[in-house]
C-alpha cells in the first residue's frame, strides 16, 4: 500500500516535467516582442519622441541581457546548418528577425543583414523627420520604398527606385546613406548548406533552465502587464477560486444526497425517471447559456421590477478583505449566481452516480438481512446504505475538483470574478504571457495531486484492493 | 466524459425521444451543409441581365476556387428566387430593424422579409446567423472527432496490441527509424516555418527510408530483434500528460500561440485534446481482443502483425469506439461554443452560437439573443448525448 502510494507520487515528478516542457515551448512561441513590451512598460518605446533611436535599441540589449534572454533556448536545438545560435540574434527583435531570416536565406551574411536592418531602421524613423519642404508624392515614395527594403526579393528594383529618387532629390543625404548601404549588401554573400540540419548542446544555461529552477523555488517572474509579480496576482485569485468551488460543493452535495436517496429509495418509480430526466436536461445545458439566462433575466429589471433580485455582475470586487471568510461574508449575495450555475451540472451528475451506488449498494447481502429483520426501510438507506456507498462518491469528488476548474473559468468570466480562471482569460487576451503559462504549469500541479489523492482516498476506503508487490 | 454521461443517461431512454433525436440530429446536418442555401441574401435563381443565373451557387463554386466569382448589382435582377431566410448572417442593416424582436415591429418590405427571431445590435439577421452557426458547430464537431479517432485509433492500437514487450525491434534498425522520424519531421516542420523548398527534402527523406528499409531487411545483423519498445507505456504516458492538464486551459493556451484566428486552429487543437478518449477506449478493447481465440488462430497460421490488427482486431473494436463518438462530437461542439462565446479561436466576424450568446450578455433587452442561440447548443447537446447512449446500449459495451 505504502509503495503503490510512493510508487504514484514519484511517478508525478516525470509527468510534470513533460507539461513545463510543454507549457515553456508554447511561451517562447507566442507572438509578439516581450522584450519591446517590458521596455513600453518602463515608458521607453519608440513612439516616444524623447528616446532615439540608436537609445533605444542600447536599452533593448540591456534588457535582453538583464532578462537572461540571450541565452540559448533549450538543452539541445536542432535548426538549419546556416541559422544563427539564439544568441547571436537575441537583441534582434521578432519583428525585425522574421526580415533577417528573409535575408540570411537570400545568402547574406547575419552580420550585414543585422547592420542592414538596423540602418533601415533608423531611415524609417527618418521619414518623421522630413519636414514639409519635400512634396507629399516624395513622401509616399520613401515610406514604401523603406518598408519594401526589409524583404529581400525587393532589393534589386528597389535600388532602381531608390537611385532614381536620389537623382531626383539630390538635396536629401539619407538617400545617398542608403543607397550606399543597399549597394554593400549582396557582396558579401555567401554560399551555405542549408538544407542540413545542425544539433546544437548548450548545456545546463539555458533558459528553459532558469526558467524551471525559478518556478521550483517559487519565483514565477513578473507581470508583462504592470510589472506585478504572477505570485501575487496567482495568490489572489486562488482565493476567488477556492471560495466558488469549495461553495458550489457543498451546494451541489447538499441538493444532491436527498434527490439520489429518494431517486433510489423509488427506484424505477415515475418520481426516479422524472429525477433522470431533468438531470438529463440539466447536464446538456451550456453553462454559459445558463448563467447568460440568469444574468439577462434576474440581474436587471427590464423584463419586470420583480426578477431583479440579484446585483449585476458588472460591478467589480475590492480586494481589500484578505481571508477567504472575509470574501464570503461580504460578497456572498453577488455570488449566489455564480455558485449556482456552477453546481446545477455537478447536481446533475452526482445524483446520477450517487443513486447508482445506492442501488449497488442496497443489492448487497447486510442490505438483505436488514430488510428482512423488518429494519425501517428508510433507516437502512440513510444510515447504512449510504454512509457505505460514499466511498466512490468522495473519489469522484476529489478527482473532479481540478475538472471543476474549467467550469469556473467561464463562470468567473461572465461573473467578472477576479479568480483563476479570469485571470487566465484576461491574461491571453492582453497577452501577459507570464501569467499565462504560469497558470498552466500551477494548474496542472494541483490536477496531478488531486488526482494523487483521490487515488489515494479510494485505496484507503477500500482495503479490499491490492496492488502489485503487496503480498 | 463517456462514461459519465452513459452513466447519467442509461433511464432515460424511450423509442420516441430517441426518433426525435435521430430527426434533430438530421436536421441540424442538413442545415449546417447546406446554410448557404438556406440563409443567402443572394437569390438561389434570377433573371439577370437577360440570361438566368444562379448567384447561390456561382458564389459557392468561387469560394472552393473553380470558378471566378461574379458580382451582381441587386437592383438589376428582372425575378428572384430567395432562399427560405434571405439574409446571410453577417449582412448589416445600417438603419433601420436594429435589435428588434421576433415579436416586435418590423420595418420590412413584405412577410417574406421578416425577421423571424430578431435581429442583434448590427441589425444582423439571428436566424440567418443560427444558420451559419450550425454550419460551424457541425464543422468543428464532425471534423475534429474525425482526426482525433484516427490519432487515438492509431496510438490505442499501437499500445494496446504490442504492449510494452510486444514490439521487438532490432537496436540498429529502431535508431535509424528514430532517425528517420526526426529528419522527416525537421523536414517537415521547418519548410512550414521557414521556406517551402524544403518539403521536397522531406520526399527525399521518405523515399531514402523505404529504400534503406527494404535493404535492412536482407541483412541478418539488422533483422534479429534485440529490444522491446514500451510502446504502451509511451501511449499512456502521453495521455497522463494531456489528462493532468484541465481541458479549457490547455486549449485556452494553445490558441493563444495562434496569431491569427480561424476555424481550422480550433478543429486541430480540438482534436489534439481529444484523441485520448478514444485511445484508452480502443486500447482497453484490444487489450481484452488479443487474447481471444481467434487472433491467437490468425496468428498461428502466420498473418503478419499489420494484417491482424486491420483486418481482425480494429473491426471488433470499432464497435465500442462508434458509441462514444456520438459523446465526443457533442463534447467538440460544446467546446466550439465555449470558445467562441468568450471570443476566442473563431474569427469575431464569424457569427456562431456562441458569440451570439456573448453578445446576448451586452444587450440586456435583447432576450432572442440569449435564448435561441443557446437553445439550438441545447437541443443539439442532448440529441447527441441521447444517440450515444442509444448506441451505447446497442453495441452492449462495458461503459
Amino acid at each position: 500500500m505504502l509503495r503503490h502510494i510512493v510508487i504514484r507520487s514519484v511517478m508525478i515528478i516525470p509527468t510534470l516535467l513533460i507539461v513545463s516542457i510543454l507549457a515553456f515551448a508554447l511561451s517562447i512561441s507566442t507572438p509578439g516582442d516581450e522584450i519591446s513590451q517590458a521596455l513600453a512598460l518602463e515608458g521607453v518605446s519608440l513612439k516616444d519622441d524623447r528616446v532615439s533611436v540608436a537609445n533605444y535599441y542600447k536599452q533593448y540589449e540591456q534588457k535582453v541581457k538583464q532578462l537572461g534572454k540571450d541565452k540559448p533556448i533549450f538543452y539541445v536545438t536542432i535548426q538549419p546548418s546556416h541559422y544563427p545560435l539564439h544568441k547571436e540574434w537575441s537583441d534582434v527583435n521578432t519583428y525585425n528577425r522574421d526580415n533577417i531570416k528573409l535575408l540570411i536565406q537570400a545568402n547574406i551574411s547575419l552580420e550585414s543583414a543585422k547592420k542592414y536592418i538596423a540602418g533601415i531602421r533608423i531611415f524609417e524613423n527618418k521619414y518623421f523627420d522630413f519636414k514639409d519642404e519635400l512634396s507629399l508624392s516624395f513622401k509616399r515614395d520613401w515610406k514604401q520604398s523603406i518598408s519594401q527594403l526589409r524583404k529581400p526579393e525587393q532589393l534589386g528594383p528597389i535600388r532602381k527606385q531608390l537611385i532614381y529618387l536620389a537623382n531626383e532629390y539630390q538635396d536629401t543625404p539619407q538617400i545617398d546613406d542608403i543607397t550606399e548601404l543597399l549597394l554593400q549588401i549582396p557582396a558579401d554573400g555567401i554560399h551555405r548548406n542549408w538544407h542540413l540540419p545542425a544539433l546544437h548542446w548548450h548545456g545546463l544555461d539555458n533558459q528553459y533552465h532558469a526558467w524551471i529552477s525559478a518556478f521550483i523555488i517559487g519565483n514565477y517572474g513578473t507581470s508583462m502587464l504592470d510589472a506585478k509579480p504572477v505570485y501575487t496576482k496567482i495568490w489572489t485569485a486562488i482565493k476567488w477560486t477556492a471560495l466558488l468551488i469549495l461553495m458550489s460543493l457543498i451546494f451541489s452535495l447538499v441538493i444532491s444526497i436527498p434527490l439520489a436517496t429518494l431517486s433510489a429509495y423509488y427506484a424505477n418509480s415515475p418520481l426516479d425517471r422524472w429525477i433522470s430526466a431533468i438531470s438529463l436536461a440539466i447536464y446538456s445545458v451550456p453553462v454559459f447559456w445558463m448563467a447568460t439566462l440568469l444574468i439577462v433575466y434576474f440581474t436587471t429589471d427590464t423584463y419586470s421590477k420583480w426578477l431583479d433580485i440579484f446585483p449585476s455582475p458588472a460591478s467589480f470586487y475590492s480586494e481589500s478583505e484578505t481571508g477567504v471568510f472575509g470574501l464570503l461574508a461580504k460578497y456572498f449575495g453577488r455570488l449566489i449566481l455564480p455558485v449556482i450555475c456552477i453546481s446545477l451540472k455537478d447536481i446533475a451528475y452526482l445524483t446520477r452516480v450517487i443513486r447508482a451506488d445506492l442501488i449497488k449498494e442496497s443489492a448487497k447481502e447486510y442490505a438483505t438481512t436488514l430488510k428482512a429483520k423488518g429494519v425501517n426501510k428508510w433507516g437502512t438507506m440513510w444510515k447504512h446504505i449510504l454512509p457505505n456507498s460514499m466511498i466512490s462518491t468522495v473519489t469522484i469528488i476529489i478527482s473532479g475538483i481540478p475538472l471543476a476548474l474549467a467550469g469556473t473559468l467561464i463562470i468567473e468570466v461572465i461573473f467578472n470574478i477576479p479568480g483563476m480562471g479570469r485571470l487566465m482569460y484576461s491574461s491571453i487576451t492582453q497577452s501577459d504571457w507570464n501569467v499565462v503559462y504560469a497558470i498552466l504549469m500551477l494548474i496542472s500541479l494541483v490536477t496531478v495531486i488531486f488526482f494523487l489523492i483521490g487515488d489515494i482516498l479510494y485505496a484507503l476506503l477500500n482495503p479490499r484492493i491490492t496492488y502489485k508487490g503487496d503480498e | 466524459m463517456s462514461k459519465n454521461t452513459t452513466l447519467l443517461y442509461r433511464q432515460v431512454q424511450s423509442p420516441k425521444v430517441l426518433k426525435v433525436a435521430k430527426w434533430v440530429i438530421g436536421i441540424f446536418l442538413v442545415i449546417g451543409l447546406c446554410s448557404r442555401f438556406i440563409a443567402n441574401d443572394l437569390p438561389l435563381i434570377a433573371k439577370y441581365e437577360g440570361y438566368i443565373c444562379f448567384p447561390v451557387g456561382n458564389e459557392l463554386l468561387s469560394d472552393m476556387g473553380l470558378i471566378k466569382g461574379k458580382t451582381y448589382n441587386k437592383s438589376t435582377f428582372e425575378w428572384t428566387v430567395m432562399p427560405p431566410v434571405p439574409y446571410s448572417s453577417d449582412q448589416l442593416n445600417s438603419k433601420v430593424n436594429i435589435s428588434v424582436g421576433p415579436l416586435d415591429n418590423q420595418e420590412i418590405s413584405s412577410l417574406r422579409y421578416r425577421h423571424w427571431l430578431g435581429t442583434d445590435h448590427l441589425g444582423r439577421d439571428v436566424l440567418a446567423g443560427l444558420v451559419h452557426g450550425t454550419t460551424i458547430a457541425m464543422k468543428v464537431g464532425l471534423l475534429s472527432v474525425f482526426f482525433s479517432l484516427l490519432l487515438g485509433l492509431y496510438l490505442g492500437l499501437l499500445g494496446g496490441y504490442f504492449g510494452d514487450d510486444g514490439w521487438k525491434i532490432n537496436l540498429f534498425a529502431l535508431l535509424f527509424i528514430i532517425l528517420i522520424k526526426l529528419m522527416g519531421l525537421y523536414y517537415f516542420i521547418y519548410p512550414i516555418v521557414l521556406d517551402p523548398s524544403l518539403l521536397y527534402y522531406f520526399l527525399l527523406v521518405v523515399i531514402v527510408s523505404v529504400l534503406v528499409l527494404s535493404v535492412l531487411r536482407y541483412i541478418p545483423a539488422t533483422t534479429k530483434p534485440s529490444i522491446s519498445l514500451p510502446l504502451d507505456l509511451i501511449t499512456t504516458k502521453i495521455i497522463e500528460v494531456l489528462k493532468s492538464i484541465p481541458n479549457l486551459f490547455i486549449i485556452l493556451a494553445l490558441i493563444a500561440i495562434f496569431d491569427k484566428p480561424s476555424i481550422w486552429n480550433v478543429i486541430i487543437i480540438i482534436s489534439l485534446i481529444g484523441w485520448p478518449k478514444f485511445a484508452r477506449l480502443v486500447r482497453a478493447e484490444i487489450l481484452q481482443i488479443k487474447n481471444l481465440e481467434y487472433i491467437q488462430s490468425a496468428k498461428s497460421i502466420g498473418l503478419s502483425d499489420i494484417q491482424i490488427i486491420i483486418k481482425h482486431a480494429l473491426p471488433n473494436a470499432l464497435t465500442s469506439v462508434i458509441s462514444i463518438t456520438a459523446f465526443a462530437i457533442s463534447g467538440a461542439i460544446l467546446l466550439e461554443s465555449t470558445l467562441s462565446f468568450l471570443g476566442l479561436g473563431i474569427p469575431l466576424e464569424e457569427v456562431s452560437w456562441g458569440s451570439m450568446l456573448s453578445d446576448a450578455r451586452a444587450s440586456f433587452s435583447s432576450w432572442w439573443l440569449a435564448v435561441f442561440p443557446g437553445f439550438a447548443i441545447f437541443l443539439v447537446l442532448i440529441s447527441f448525448y441521447i444517440l450515444g447512449n442509444q448506441l451505447n446500449e446497442k453495441m452492449n459495451t462495458r461503459y
